[in-house]
């Protein structure tokens, strides 16, 4: 598959270089983009935790908290 | 040249007999030139005006307005000036434009309208057509209808700026402004602008704030998307000091 690069408003395929390198950008941002979302996650979760142990919901925490 | 361009303006005395062509060179209001040359030579001669503080004229060309200040022909006060007209790009992983920051301005605006694409857009510097990628700082503060604070700094990384995330077509996404603030400068440029994006079926409304810390003087910029390419056009503009 040919990848598609653009220059001053000039479509072309990648070079072989290029899309080398683009990809190796693309696994290495595309991982970034999963861990940032596990952890989002992982926040929610451990806020939930919290929550269930007072006993509040996360807007009862929010109107304490504002 | 055009059917109004004309090559003289001229002057007339009394008893001049006025013909439809003159009437018709009176009504390009401002006169209207092919270019810098033919404006130069359309005054002072035997039968022309004399070139003064005040005169207004059309360029064909460049298709701009300039007014004489007496000493040089200068462009009507604006606040901004068009640098890169209306660029497009189809299914591009990447794109990228070259020498679009000069010295002729400070700051610059990037307006990009996606169309179609999928993944994180993600922003680089870059110097003689060269990317940049390391030395980047930038927070961006979004939010959705459910949960409408949330930032996250450096989102993907140092190597590059991330602005925003886009999914589907014709949604929207991937569309907003970006101020570039000083890239022609020999020191660090600041990056600011607010994005439409969507993740996973929902909408997000992002403020970014970037740094690149080199002392680089940069001359272009390079978009990248992590998973379908996008489709759409980007404008440059300069801010006029």
């Amino acid at each position: 598959m040919n990848l598609i690069t653009n220059v001053d408003g000039v479509n072309r395929n990648m070079t072989e270089q290029e899309q080398a390198d683009y990809l190796d950008w693309q696994k290495e941002k595309q991982a970034q983009a999963q861990a940032q979302a596990q952890a989002a996650l992982d926040k929610s979760n451990a806020k939930q935790v919290v929550l269930d142990k007072i006993g509040i919901t996360a807007d009862e925490a929010a109107l304490l908290l504002g | 040249m055009g059917i109004n361009a004309q090559t003289s303006v001229p002057k007339f005395t009394i008893g001049d007999v006025l013909t439809a062509a003159n009437t018709n060179l009176l009504t390009n209001a401002p006169p209207v030139f092919a270019g810098t040359a033919t404006r130069d030579a359309a005054f002072g001669g035997a039968g022309e005006k004399t070139l003064a503080e005040g005169q207004l004229c059309y360029l064909e060309d460049q298709n701009i307005v300039q007014f004489y200040d007496g000493a040089a022909w200068q462009l009507l006060p604006s606040g901004m000036s068009l640098v890169q007209a209306e660029t497009s790009f189809t299914t591009a992983a990447t794109f990228s434009a070259n020498n679009v920051f000069t010295s002729t301005y400070k700051n610059y605006r990037i307006i990009l309208n996606c169309t179609n694409g999928a993944g994180s857009i993600t922003l680089k510097l870059r110097a003689s057509a060269t990317d940049t990628s390391a030395n980047y700082n930038g927070i961006s503060i979004y939010g959705t209808n459910s949960n409408p604070y949330q930032s996250a700094f450096n989102a993907l990384g140092t190597d590059e700026l991330y602005i925003c995330d886009m999914e589907a077509a014709t949604d929207g996404s991937g569309v907003g402004i970006i101020d570039v603030l000083s890239p022609q400068a020999a020191f660090a440029t600041t990056t600011q602008g607010n994005f439409y994006g969507s993740n996973a079926g929902a909408q997000f409304w992002y403020s970014h704030f970037g740094r690149q810390s080199d002392a680089t003087q940069f001359d272009g910029f390079t978009f990248l998307i992590t998973s379908t390419g996008m489709t759409g056009t980007y404008t440059v503009y300069g801010y006029n000091k």
